[in-house]
């Protein structure tokens, strides 16, 4: 299921050459600089390889031969590694653990390449045995700052010859001699491919790019624990081929800037499709619309598609087809999407789903027709993305302090269509109660969960129309801050401070004391001749939503309060509206 | 096969984990033959018996969910129990609890619903006395009094499963009419081989698995 698509997915790219798609015994890994050698193995330069990204040197991604898992023991890579192993000296210096290191990079060479028979290698050779340790520092600081080269991985290069010396055509052939002689443990049938008398992998390549994982990354395979072995069986049986495939492919899908994932709170979710799809470009827009992409503007690579993005958001909310913006748009590809959260040095599935693009993108639609609401300022995003809706539900309105299974649940009800999680409506309400503030995004996401899980008729903006008792209760309460407001303009606190957790959970008690607060600073606004029409427009407020409301319910469950809270912020919405109209 | 069952089984939840995805349990879409094998042992089975699973219809749609749980990181070591029962001692083991606990995730499967249609063969270690009326009689009163030698379960023991013997009409699936590719799919343990996994290409034909037998030639390789 999951490991067959990526699989599939590795297949797919690497019959592309421009995807970037490692081949079988290679891997993808940050490296800063190269060592220039001259055919005598003498040190030429180090140059540095690095990409200036917003001021910062970043390493660049090279294929080199495939990176050894390390854990803590001493384990070389093949023509590059990190300083310690290379110049076996590091931040440190040249402490005997490097010396040990740096014997097991020049030991690992002559290994694999015995026979190689090129002027690179036998360079890179000739270096090894005349270097230095003691005096790393120095030489390299003659051509690069050694703070910066102590820590990061090296390759070779022979001076005057494009290419680095572990693309050269002998070492490659060696390499891959070697990757395929090496003695594997046992045949075993491979459960993701399904080819017999496979050699089994004895270690996964860890999957790196999980937010709040581990860095060195971490494993969906793995059997760490003699609780998770059962019939002694404490290696899945994958060969090696699929193994290497489906990390590379999943490693390829989390790297730094891929556009086929997005995180939401602790879940990092990555989608890819069966058979190439524009989708899978813009597909991450969709289900967390960045401000630049919806606002058009400020866009710099390409204004197109940020207009795209915005238009295609609202056909889809507005339940027409995407075919209809983009018309080369074929909808019913297969995608895949895996949702992966870490859990200590492994990974875990938050879910995974298979469908065609047309129905994710139906979903999506109606997830953000659900969340429709009326705006309380213009520069709020129309398509709320889910990390901004999850941090009104989080104290203090930070990323860290979102509740971890809600951000996958969420995530989930948006993009397999199933019910937002039950203690959505409570942590809203929760959040409400304590900061006292209806924001645009807690009144959408209620909006959202009443319509979904409680099939309720919400309105996007005010409805005079509507006559359900909480939202009246909502409207109602709206309108005596209001009066509130007008009456004494600049107090501390108003009575939505003091009184809007209680006049949404128990009425009864409460809206009786507003009104008769409310009375008298409908009077005190009266005696204004400046404000006296407000006065009148308030009261006949009043008395119309009053005219509806036979009598306060004692308590109102949690989601009446959810609509209590929708009226109000509709109500309260519509003044402020209006005022800017007048002004 | 004239000595064939079927046995209706339900439950909340069931979990037939994945041999790759055991940590982090992500179950398959559907019940595995080797699953299905173990709730039918439960009801009975005898040394002079195999139960051979032959087609496992699925009666409600896969739903998945996720659980979190705290579980345990060891297992008791082999050597305790043994001792413990030679010298007639208490057997007591101890874990502390901070080191040895583990948070693992679960993708598992909620409302599930399956129809095991199986039969057995009788095995060498057959007797004189044992025929296959004898045991089918022996499954069929069992299965329909509800009797079991173990809790039968849904993939993990802490999921029951109830079940049912079916001797009407199987009900029709939600999947009738479609085809659907589940990929390898574990088909049993190879026990006289070192316990070697044996997977099969599982297609899910109106709902309706039909595995191979883990006899077969062409399943062990």
């Amino acid at each position: 299921m999951i490991l067959q698509a990526l699989n599939g997915y590795y297949e797919r790219m690497a019959e592309n050459p421009d995807s970037g798609m490692p081949p079988f015994g290679t891997s993808i890994e940050s490296i800063s600089f190269a060592l220039v050698l001259d055919v005598n193995g003498v040190l030429q330069n180090v140059e540095d390889l690095r990409e200036i990204e917003n001021g910062k040197a970043r390493a660049r991604k090279l294929p080199v031969p495939a990176a050894v898992t390390r854990t803590s023991g001493v384990k070389s890579n093949f023509l590059w590694d990190k300083s310690s192993y290379v110049l076996g000296a590091d931040a440190e210096g040249a402490t005997e653990k490097n010396q040990e290191r740096f014997a097991a990079f020049q030991d690992f060479l002559q290994h694999v390449g015995a026979e190689i028979d090129d002027p690179g290698f036998s360079a890179v050779v000739k270096f090894l045995r005349d270097w230095d340790r003691g005096r790393a520092e120095d030489v390299i600081g003659q051509f690069a700052p050694w703070e910066e080269v102590c820590n990061a991985n090296l390759v070779f290069r022979l001076d005057g010859v494009p290419g680095f010396i572990h693309n050269r055509p002998p070492v490659q052939k060696a390499w891959a001699r070697f990757n395929r002689d090496k003695e594997s443990a046992a045949l075993v049938q491979c459960l993701i491919s399904g080819a017999k008398d496979a050699p089994l992998a004895p270690v996964h390549t860890p999957i790196k790019g999980v937010r709040g994982g581990q860095t060195s990354g971490g494993y969906i395979v793995s059997f760490n624990k003699p609780a998770f072995v059962s019939y002694a069986q404490d290696k899945a049986s994958v060969s090696e081929d699929s193994a290497f495939a489906y990390t590379t492919a999943l490693n390829g899908l989390l790297a730094g800037k891929s556009r086929r994932k997005v995180h939401i709170g602790d879940t990092t979710l990555v989608f890819w499709a069966q058979r190439a799809s524009p989708a899978e470009e813009f597909l991450a827009d969709l289900i967390e619309p960045s401000d630049a992409a919806v606002d058009t503007a400020g866009v710099e690579d390409d204004p197109h598609t940020a207009g795209k993005i915005s238009s295609l958001l609202h056909a889809i909310r507005d339940g027409r087809r995407a075919a209809d913006i983009l018309p080369d748009l074929d909808e019913s590809v297969q995608f895949y999407l895996l949702a992966l959260a870490p859990n200590a040095a492994r990974l875990s599935i938050r879910f995974w789903e298979t469908n065609s693009l047309g129905s994710f993108l139906e979903r999506i639609g109606r997830h953000f027709q659900q969340l429709d609401m009326v705006r309380q300022f213009d520069n709020e995003p129309e398509f709320p993305p889910l990390w901004r809706l999850l941090c009104q539900i989080a104290p203090l309105g930070k990323n860290e302090n979102i509740p971890a299974v809600l951000a996958g649940a969420m995530a989930k009800a948006m993009l397999t269509g199933c019910r937002y999680p039950q203690n959505l409506l409570a942590a809203v309400l929760g959040r409400i109660r304590a900061e006292h503030v209806v924001t645009y995004f807690r009144a959408a996401l209620l909006k959202a969960f009443l319509m979904r899980n409680h099939q309720m008729e919400v309105p996007v903006s005010l409805d005079i129309q509507k006559k359900d008792l909480p939202y009246l209760l909502g409207r109602l309460f709206a309108v005596l801050e209001k009066a509130q407001e007008e009456a004494v303009p600049g107090s501390n606190a108003t009575i939505k401070d003091r009184y809007l957790a209680s006049a949404s959970a128990t009425p009864g008690q409460v809206f009786h004391l507003l009104l008769k607060n409310a009375a008298n600073h409908v009077s005190k606004l009266r005696k204004d001749p400046e404000k006296k029409g407000r006065a009148h427009h308030l009261e006949i407020l009043t008395q119309d939503i009053m005219a509806e409301i036979s009598a306060f319910p004692r308590t109102l469950p949690a989601t009446e309060q959810g609509q209590f809270m929708i009226g109000y912020y509709h109500q309260r919405k519509d003044f402020f509206t209006k005022k800017n109209q007048e002004g | 096969m004239a000595y064939g069952v079927k046995l209706r089984v339900w439950g909340d939840y069931a979990c037939f984990t994945r041999p790759e995805m055991k940590v982090e349990r992500v179950s398959y879409d559907v019940m595995t033959p080797s699953a299905a094998r173990g709730i039918l042992e439960a009801i009975h089975w005898k040394p002079a018996i195999r139960w051979v699973v032959d087609r496992i219809h699925v009666l409600r749609p896969i739903k998945f969910d996720n659980l979190r749980r705290n579980e345990v990181s060891s297992k008791i070591p082999k050597p305790n129990p043994a001792t413990a029962m030679r010298e007639n001692k208490r057997l007591y083991f101890l874990v502390d609890d901070g080191d040895n606990r583990q948070q693992r995730a679960a993708t598992l499967l909620r409302d599930v619903e399956y129809v095991i249609e199986a039969h057995f063969q009788l095995t060498d270690k057959a007797g004189p006395d044992d025929n296959e009326g004898k045991h089918l009689a022996i499954f069929n009163r069992r299965a329909a009094a509800g009797q079991f030698f173990h809790q039968p379960c849904l993939g993990c023991r802490e999921f029951p499963a109830y079940f049912e013997l079916l001797e009407g009409e199987i009900p029709s699936s939600p999947y009738a009419g479609q085809s659907k590719e589940l990929g390898y799919m574990l088909l049993d343990l190879d026990f006289d081989n070192q316990m070697t996994p044996l997977f099969f290409r599982a297609v899910m034909e109106n709902g309706i698995i039909s595995p191979p037998s883990p006899l077969a030639s062409e399943v062990r390789s």
